[in-house]
């Protein structure tokens, strides 16, 4: 049992206090691995071989309806202009429950699988056989922004470390010039919660997302080069600057050893530096096939903006990127005359309409470029929305549906996940899962199983607790999606 | 964030005159409050003189001291 080369996280390792001593010897693989990145000596090996090297996660704020788009429920067909709730007992979020509404769009069987999806996707379902669907999710909770943190970070509090926070910190980086977690927001701005969905929470704050800025492409980073009218700012100068700037901040931070978010900020200005010559490279299109900017559609008004995310989270990938997520919708708003998301109260046709479009295009085509590039067997796609939507339909017009936490369906592709298959269930019309209930728990802990880690071992120590992102009441690593 | 940092040189010109070694310490006054160190005296003196006031201003205003409340 030694200390030497095992740094205590976010500590000078000279001054471990006896807590932290024992904390340490008692082997943290993190801790290794943010040794490794601190140090940069190459990374802590994972618990088991892993099947995914990386993640490119594709979160559908607002809350998508499962029985509009993958979730075929026949019986709900029967059942349509029926009240969904004669006893009158049921409370929605926001509304009580109107007549059954079948789904808005004709299913279909697709692929070799047969699984079902709505004509919503046509492009999707041509995917089916690369796809793995989760019909049994459900939510702890039907609030949009604590519903994003729960599908994010495994808890419907806010504060909590990121999957992809977690994931940087248990694998490290395997880019030296562009950051291990990427968030890719849609332009039109950040999802509901806002920016602490990519949070670091306890984590040491270098772990927490980078945003690229995808509605300005040629400023992807805020800030990141100084306006022309400053003519005095060279790139010679900005180095001498940064080489003086972390002398300041190395003689500041002496006497202030465990804030991880001093050291964060002195890593953060280095990673600026590179990033000054890597993310106009990675965010120039201009090098990609004609075939390619037509596969995601990017010169389309309305679905080319989420294509070229798509497209930006592949290059991120190839580069080495271990965690990118995509937005696909942004905060909530009543005043557009179509939802800036998926939160379709008053009228599914018209947003999902809209929302549906736009994904479908991006996500098949990153699903089918990966591929095509060799990239799906060792990267595993994420889709999921916070929650569902009720199959009672909402409104006067009853054209709306509200938020059902009950049951949503989630999709994952490659990476090692077994494809063409559909886990659990939600009940005949398709208001709660009822056969083999997911959690974000059960997901998280799959995804990272295929990351080669064993989510009760990826931990850090807060608030008297050895926390973990897969929380204490999941039923682990559902087996059934593993190839 | 450089729009104050060349007011906050042109203050300490006014304030300090033209010696590196008078706008070193008005400026740690200034931005944090306290008097340099010798050896941040004698880093900022070179860094001034290599690459003049506004930069090392600039410098001062990106401190993790100047950014962040103990």
């Amino acid at each position: 049992m030694s200390t030497e080369g095992v740094r205590c996280p976010g500590r000078n390792p000279h001054l471990l206090s006896r807590r932290d001593f024992l904390h340490t010897a008692g082997g943290g693989f993190g801790g290794l691995a943010l040794a490794a990145l601190l140090t940069e000596r190459g990374l802590a090996e994972p618990h088991h071989a892993p099947k995914a090297k990386r993640v490119i996660q594709i979160f559908c704020p607002g809350g998508m309806s499962h029985v509009d788009t993958f979730d075929y429920k026949p019986e709900l067909e029967k059942r349509a202009g029926q009240p969904f709730d004669p006893g009158g007992k049921l409370q929605f979020f926001a509304s009580k429950p109107g007549n059954c509404q079948p789904s808005h769009w004709k299913f279909r069987q697709h692929g070799q699988c047969g699984r079902w999806v709505s004509d919503l996707f046509p492009k999707l379902a041509t995917c089916v056989d690369e796809m793995a669907f989760l019909h049994s999710m459900r939510s702890q909770t039907a609030l949009h922004g604590p519903g994003c943190f729960q599908m994010n970070t495994g808890q419907s509090m806010p504060g909590f470390p990121s999957m992809g926070a977690w994931v940087t910190y248990g694998l490290g980086s395997e880019s030296a010039n562009l950051p291990a977690f990427v968030v890719l927001p849609d332009p039109r701005g950040l999802p509901p919660g806002g920016m602490i969905n990519g949070g670091a929470g306890f984590l040491p704050a270098v772990y927490q997302a980078t945003t690229l800025d995808t509605a300005t492409p040629g400023q992807p980073i805020a800030d990141l080069f100084p306006p022309g009218e400053f003519e005095a700012v060279t790139p010679q100068a900005d180095r001498a600057g940064l080489d003086f700037l972390k002398e300041l901040n190395r003689i500041h931070q002496e006497p202030r050893q465990g804030n991880s978010e001093l050291e964060a900020r002195i890593k953060a200005y280095e990673m600026a530096a590179r990033l000054q010559l890597s993310a106009p490279e990675v965010t120039d299109l201009r090098g990609e096939t004609e075939a390619t900017r037509k596969l995601y559609d990017l010169e389309h008004p309305e679905i080319g903006p989420f294509g070229r995310q798509c497209l930006l989270a592949r290059r991120l990938a190839e580069r080495g990127v271990r965690f990118v997520q995509i937005y696909c919708g942004a905060e909530n708003t009543t005043a557009e005359k179509i939802r800036p998301n998926w939160d379709s109260h008053e009228d599914v046709v018209r947003d999902h309409g809209y929302w549906g479009a736009v994904l479908d295009s991006g996500a098949s085509a990153l699903l089918k470029d990966l591929k095509s590039r060799g990239l799906l067997d060792d990267t595993l796609v994420i889709c999921t929305s916070e929650f569902g939507r009720q199959p009672g339909a909402q409104g006067a017009g009853g054209k709306g549906r509200d938020h059902n936490a009950g049951a949503f369906t989630a999709w994952m592709a490659g990476g090692g996940v077994r494809p063409g298959i559909g886990y659990g269930a939600t009940d005949e019309l398709g208001f709660k899962s009822v056969e083999n209930v997911l959690h974000s728990y059960e997901l998280h802990a799959t995804a990272l199983h295929l990351l080669g880690i064993d989510h009760e071992q990826l931990t850090w120590y807060h608030n008297g607790l050895e926390q973990r992102l897969t929380g204490f009441e999941g039923k682990g690593v559902v087996q059934a999606l593993l190839r | 964030m450089l729009r104050q940092a060349r007011y906050f040189a042109e203050r300490i010109e006014q304030e300090a005159g033209s010696s590196p070694s008078a706008q070193v310490p008005r400026a740690f006054e200034l931005a944090f409050g306290r008097n340099p160190s010798e050896r941040e005296s004698k880093l900022g003196m070179d860094f001034l003189q290599d690459q003049g006031l506004f930069a090392f201003c600039r410098s001062l205003f990106n401190a993790n001291e100047f950014v962040y409340v103990d």
